[in-house]
């Protein structure tokens, strides 16, 4: 019963913390509308995964059962937070390289460098514990018309979408 | 304590206490003028802030990161700046970091 309990309670616990896309800053560049060229949008993510250790905490004291545990937590978490001082954006992550390839990416998207209607989007996907730290590009590669025309014929003229994660494969 | 109890405590204050990161923002400018990949190179410029219980060492570090990319383009246009604000948290400290790449076109 009192196992029951506790295991309701962390449902709760983790019902009550799980949202998901948090937007942190989104910027927006110009739009070139040249009727010359056709605009391809395309779409670059970078993530990496983000760590919570208050929110582990938190966990870590909820499930643990004696004082002298909770109490040692207590201190380990006191401690981590020493160590963690600074402005934050999001959950901290552990590599602060996770999006300086972007710029290569870009030119991999669109190599004529015709960029236009460019929209960064820093967000999150937080979930218990851990987050989903992102950078998103979104933008428009101008292509003259005839090459347009068989680009869009050979795609079907879907957005082209490219996601990259350096922790896992899959955006959490 | 137990080294059963203890182990786990160490891992999570070894992850916890090692250096962690948050990046801010993340900027594109605009590609105009146009050039493509191949004719131009890629230059960075690297500038960085250390605070240490809210003083700060270098407040113009910005500047000098702009400063550092023009003059790693010199004679050139600069297109597709990306710009990256990162801080490195730290222990009663943290480093601001600034980031910007682009494509030097000479």
């Amino acid at each position: 019963m009192n196992s029951c309990l506790k295991f309701f309670n962390l449902l709760i616990v983790l019902v009550a913390v799980n949202s998901c896309a948090v937007l942190h800053k989104t910027q927006v560049g110009d739009l070139n509308d040249d009727p010359k060229f056709a605009l391809r949008p395309f779409e670059l993510k970078v993530s990496e995964t983000g760590v919570d250790f208050e929110e582990a905490g938190k966990v870590a004291k909820a499930l643990s059962r004696s004082k002298t545990a909770q109490k040692d937590i207590d201190g380990v978490m006191g401690i981590i937070q020493l160590f963690q001082q600074g402005p934050r954006t999001g959950v901290p992550v552990f590599s602060e390289s996770y999006a300086q390839n972007i710029v290569n990416d870009l030119y991999k998207e669109c190599p004529s460098g015709r960029v236009t209607g460019l929209v960064s989007i820093r967000e999150m996907r937080k979930y218990p514990v851990i987050s989903g730290e992102i950078v998103k590009i979104k933008g428009y590669c101008m292509l003259p018309r005839d090459s347009a025309q068989k680009s869009n014929s050979e795609s079907n003229g879907s957005p082209k979408t490219k996601s990259k994660s350096n922790s896992k494969k899959e955006t959490i | 304590m137990s080294v059963k109890k203890i182990f786990p405590l160490i891992v999570t204050l070894f992850l916890g206490a090692s250096c962690m990161h948050s990046i801010h923002q993340v900027h594109v400018s605009d590609f105009d003028p146009y050039g493509s990949f191949e004719s131009g190179k890629i230059v960075k410029a690297k500038t960085e802030q250390f605070v240490i219980m809210g003083f700060v060492t270098e407040s113009n570090y910005v500047d000098k990161a702009y400063r550092d990319l023009q003059a790693k383009c010199k004679d050139g246009r600069i297109q597709g700046i990306t710009t990256q604000y990162i801080t490195s948290l730290g222990f009663f400290s943290w480093t601001n970091k600034i980031l910007m790449q682009g494509l030097c076109l000479s």
